[in-house]
């Protein structure tokens, strides 16, 4: 992988640094040359916290962790959960194609549910599966299928061909409802609020499906 | 030919999608759940007996129910009668005037106050579906 990253200004990102400090350390080991950035804007300051937790929890060893950095994702792989030993790892880089139709099926959503005559999804489901769209792509990266339902939901869909799915509901009250099904065995959870989530139900669930063939080393 | 009432657990049943969005996801991974998510209130799925029906009067018959909902038909999500009829779900004939190939995929009955009941059915019948496409869409 040719990397052109250049250290950029830190971002007002919270718990402050944590970006920068991901962004440098990637730095220091990749000459880098040109200008990016480790910014909120693509995984937002929730989606970045999710991720810092994700790092140095311990019961969260997954083999590849995700570093948010817009136009390219890095997945050193891992099977440390120390941030520092993350980031001597393997570095990979995939494209982030299939996170960006995701979000473009999100931002149709209002229109398809309209077309097939379902009530619209309130903002807040809307809000809601943005950030967890882009928390579950973090933790497990393949193609989202993004839809309304006629119970003004917004899914958040991943089979992965084998007869397993995870499908996480956002509804239009702020709550969610996960569905894993594993060939036939289900489990579900229920949540009030999405605050806590992607949770260890939601990350257990999507670790157990079958893996995407998008990343490239 | 008479459309026998016992349905072989080897049969293939299909949903008809009438979405173009539907097929899209279709043609990528999987149809949706909201396809073989039963009306509000009811236990039983529409599909229609794939492996006895010929083509011609299978997509004749799908066609017509598109154009009664105002739609295109764009082909089925297709399960075999024994995944259509596990976990507590069966597979009924149900053949009408219009459609001597119908059955249902009837859902226990405690789903039909459930929603959440409906949705896991809908998803693990959408998990096991494989899309076949209308022979005549482009």
């Amino acid at each position: 992988m040719s990397s052109t990253l250049q250290r950029h200004p830190a971002t007002s990102f919270t718990p402050r640094s944590f970006s920068e400090f991901v962004m440098s350390s990637i730095l220091q080991r990749h000459s880098a040359t040109s200008s990016s950035t480790c910014s909120t804007e693509l995984w937002g300051e929730e989606g970045l916290r999710d991720l810092y937790q994700a790092l140095h929890d311990k019961d969260f060893s997954p083999e590849f962790v995700i570093f948010p950095v817009p136009m390219h994702t890095f997945y050193p792989t891992t099977s440390d959960t120390s941030l520092d030993n993350a980031l001597l790892g393997r570095i990979a880089e995939i494209d982030t194609a299939t996170l960006n139709d995701a979000l473009s099926d999100l931002r149709g959503a209002r229109d398809e549910a309209r077309e097939e005559g379902f009530s619209q999804p309130s903002d807040q489901a809307l809000q809601n599966a943005e950030r967890l769209l882009k928390a579950m792509y973090g933790i497990s990266p393949r193609r989202f299928e993004v839809y309304p339902t006629p119970d003004s939901e917004i899914a958040i869909d991943a089979p992965d061909g084998q007869g397993q799915s995870v499908i996480l509901l956002c509804d239009s009250d702020g709550g969610a409802l996960c569905l894993v099904n594993m060939n036939g065995n289900h489990r579900r959870a229920r949540y009030a609020t999405t605050k806590t989530l992607p949770d260890g139900f939601v990350r257990e669930a999507l670790a157990a499906l079958k893996p995407q063939g998008t990343l490239s080393l | 030919m008479t459309v026998p009432n016992s349905i072989a657990p080897t049969e293939d049943l299909g949903r008809g999608v009438f979405s173009g969005k539907e097929a899209k996801r279709a043609r990528r991974s999987r149809v949706s759940i909201n396809v073989f998510l039963s009306q509000k209130g009811s236990t039983e799925i529409s599909v229609d007996r794939l492996t006895l029906a010929p083509e011609d009067k299978a997509t004749a018959i799908a066609g017509k129910a598109a154009s009664a909902r105002n739609r295109a038909f764009y082909g089925w999500a297709v399960v075999t009668a024994a995944k259509a009829g596990g976990n507590g779900r069966c597979v009924k004939a149900t053949p009408t005037p219009d459609n001597p190939y119908h059955a249902d995929i009837i859902l226990p009955h405690l789903a039909a106050q459930d929603e959440e009941e409906q949705k896991r059915h809908a998803q693990e019948l959408a998990d096991t579906s494989r899309w076949r496409e209308h022979p005549n869409v482009s």
